[in-house]
């Protein structure tokens, strides 16, 4: 077993402190490691990643990241303090910042920024789009840029929410690839939230259905 | 032949206010360029400056509190902060100087209060051009208000939340993040409280503060030189117009920042007691030195008022001012509804950039458009009326005339989007069954256009009802309006005979805004 990197224990969670969108869920996501949350409609895997994200606070039990308790009853740690990413679906990028420009947003004060940017840009393959706003690029670009971005500040743990369910079969296709490759060269560890058992499958190693958890 | 007609007449004044920089230049002009041209100029660029920065401040800020937070207050707030609009400037520094002032209310009461002698004056002085930049800061930040609360709703949930991921505290989105991508909006709504503070004159003029407005109107009914009044009026018109031009490449940049309007804010944070009296408190000081202070001093004078409120020339003073604001706004109304509707049959042709041409009148000072009208009558009363018994100069015709011209905009605004909501689909049907030309915009688009009507009426009749400048120099001899009636009694120190004029003309300014906050609070409904 390696590093832990995330633990989560009897976490539940509700909306309105009546109807329960979270129940009792336990997990535990090892470095570099890549889990795929699968699961019907409705059945909380949005709900979980806004938890371990710190956006949303837990109704009951603890969530770990790197041996810390960052969620509790308790105890809420502010979301930029836990070093994670997270990339969903509409990607949220900044409209009045370039390509560049949202890459760089999350390192500011990043002595290698430039280097980093450029980097990044490179494995992407969306060099020629660092000068380019967000409404000037296509959808896929889009969502490159939004996984640079969210990969910039070298998170523990990066996770994804649908990030491609709203782009074709082709550009998903390569999409895979590309990221499969990227993933794995940079050790990343991934919690990927999808209903596509397909893209379960080629971007992570273990695949868990959140009903059984 | 009817917009070119209209486009000359609208332009007119202000070409006649811009031709006088090619003429001659007399003493006195050298005389103010010598001595205090300099002293108008830096005073309105330090007021303007002033205003802006606060306006900016308190619009933004109050904007990003009742969009973001769920605090005690807030869906009250959230239509309230826009009354102070139903206060004009002139009234607001009226007011503040009845308050502060020595012997004001403000400090007879704490004096009373704690038994202190009359030499001891707890307020800072507001006579100054401090004081100035306050009144126009707190009437007029609802612009920003308007225009940030609007594009901080359309901002999206998760781009924000992104952002926190990326390191940013709650304080850091607002600085770092939304209000960069607010910016070009606010910008927007803050070159429009920029025109509306330079066209101010009863407040500078309240606080004997030397700006282009007073300087204007001294040169013209106090050194009769307007000619030289012109000259400077020019000045000012010049400055306008390049505020205008930036609010209107503001606004085309303003897109972006409600490109993501399918993303609502689903939940507000919900503050805790300390946090949700302090977002109670930065809400609540600005709709009080807006609105609740002034209105509650103008009913305090209006009891201590010897005579009583409603008498013969309050009544007398009314009745003008609501026919003329009712004429003008229906005159307004129906010449955009006339204009929008050939524009309907002749899409792209030149009528539709004639159209926006006559909404440049917004723009301009009401003053110097007085200045420019009284040019233009006292030409036609001598070349073409000379022989009849017809004199435009000093009467209701010109007043009207310059009420269309000042409001044209606001009209069309309503209007236009009222037409918006009218499909072609709408117009072939109409055809199919008989109804063309007047008869379709008598059956099908006059009633589709009802509520449209009313509001361009009511934003019209408002503008008029508070116009000051134009309507001072414009009136026919012994003809007072509220506004006109306000000002007098205010410069003769007379404030308890001011509260009744003001305060009708702060009730008529808040029918429009009592629709306007209906529309923020149905909109929330929907939301």
């Amino acid at each position: 077993m390696g590093d832990l990197i995330l633990e989560l224990r009897n976490l539940s969670h509700s909306y309105d402190g009546k109807e329960i969108s979270l129940n009792n869920t336990t997990l535990a996501v090892n470095k570099a490691e890549r889990v795929s949350i699968l699961g019907p409609s409705g059945s909380g895997k949005s709900t979980l990643l806004r938890l371990i994200a710190g956006l949303e606070k837990p109704y009951s039990g603890t969530i770990t990241i790197q041996g810390k308790i960052v969620s509790s009853v308790n105890q809420m740690v502010a979301p930029e303090k836990r070093n994670v990413g997270l990339v969903v679906q509409e990607k949220a990028l900044f409209p009045h910042l370039t390509v560049a420009k949202n890459i760089g947003f999350g390192i500011r004060k990043n002595q290698e920024k430039a280097k980093i940017i450029s980097d990044l840009l490179n494995l992407f393959k969306i060099e020629h789009l660092l000068n380019k706003y967000p409404h000037e690029i296509s959808g896929g670009e889009q969502q490159r840029t939004a996984l640079a971005r969210s990969m910039a500040p070298d998170p523990e743990l990066l996770m994804l929410d649908e990030p491609f369910s709203a782009l074709d079969k082709e550009l998903k296709e390569e999409l895979y690839a590309e990221l499969d490759q990227i993933f794995k060269e940079r050790k990343q560890t991934i919690v990927l939230v999808t209903h596509d058992l397909d893209e379960a499958k080629v971007l992570s190693e273990k695949q868990i259905n959140l009903e059984n958890t | 032949m009817l917009p070119f007609t209209l486009l000359i007449i609208f332009c007119a004044p202000i070409f006649i206010v811009l031709s006088s920089l090619f003429g001659e230049y007399s003493d006195n002009w050298i005389h103010l360029y010598n001595y205090v041209l300099v002293d108008y100029v830096s005073s309105t660029i330090f007021l303007i400056s002033g205003v802006s920065v606060l306006v900016f401040f308190i619009g933004t800020i109050t904007a990003w509190i009742v969009t973001n937070y769920d605090f005690y207050g807030k869906s009250f707030f959230e239509w309230s902060l826009i009354l102070p609009l139903s206060i004009p400037p002139y009234i607001l520094a009226y007011t503040f100087t009845g308050l502060f002032d020595p012997f004001g209310d403000a400090n007879n009461l704490i004096r009373n209060i704690f038994n202190l002698g009359s030499d001891v004056s707890i307020f800072p002085n507001v006579r100054n051009i401090y004081g100035a930049i306050v009144v126009f800061s707190f009437t007029l930040y609802p612009y920003v208000y308007l225009v940030s609360r609007s594009a901080f709703l359309n901002q999206s949930k998760s781009m924000k939340e992104s952002a926190r991921l990326l390191g940013l505290s709650e304080i850091g989105v607002f600085f770092k993040l939304s209000l960069p991508i607010i910016r070009p909006a606010a910008i927007g709504g803050l070159m429009l409280v920029i025109m509306e503070t330079l066209s101010d004159f009863g407040a500078v003029d309240h606080f004997a503060i030397q700006t282009f407005t007073t300087g204007i109107f001294r040169t013209w009914q106090g050194m009769y030189d307007l000619q030289t009044a012109m000259q400077l009026a020019s000045l000012l018109l010049l400055a306008v117009g390049l505020f205008f031009i930036l609010e209107r490449n503001s606004r085309n940049k303003a897109a972006f920042s409600s490109n993501d309007s399918s993303f609502r804010p689903e939940n507000e944070i919900r503050l805790s007691n300390m946090k949700s009296l302090w977002a109670f408190l930065i809400c609540f000081i600005p709709l009080f030195i807006g609105f609740i202070l002034p209105i509650t001093e103008l009913i305090y004078w209006a009891f201590e008022s010897e005579s009583s409120f409603i008498n013969q020339k309050f009544i007398q003073t009314s009745f003008n001012s609501i026919s003329l604001a009712i004429i003008s706004g229906l005159l307004t109304a129906f010449l955009a509804l006339i204009i929008n509707f050939s524009i309907r049959f002749k899409p792209g042709t030149i009528i539709n950039r004639l159209s926006s041409l006559l909404s440049i009148g917004y723009a301009v000072p009401g003053l110097i458009l007085a200045v420019g009208m009284v040019q233009l009558l006292i030409y036609i009363d001598n070349n073409f009326l000379d022989s009849t018994n017809i004199v435009l100069t000093g009467s209701i015709f010109g007043l009207l005339l310059a009420y269309i011209i000042k409001t044209y905009a606001l009209a069309n605004s309503s209007i236009e989007s009222g037409y918006e909501r009218i499909t072609s689909s709408m117009d072939d049907s109409s055809k199919l069954l008989g109804s063309t030309g007047w008869g379709m915009l008598a059956r099908v688009h006059l009633p589709l256009l009802k509520t449209s009507f009313l509001t361009a009426t009511l934003l019209v009749m408002s503008e008029v009802v508070k116009e000051l400048p134009a309507t001072l120099i414009l009136r026919p001899f012994n003809f007072e309006t509220l506004a006109v009636s306000t000002y007098i009694y205010a410069a003769e120190e007379r404030m308890f005979q001011a509260a009744s004029p003001a305060i009708a003309i702060v009730l008529i300014g808040l029918i429009p805004i009592f629709f306007l906050s209906k529309m923020i609070r149905s909109s929330n409904k929907l939301g």
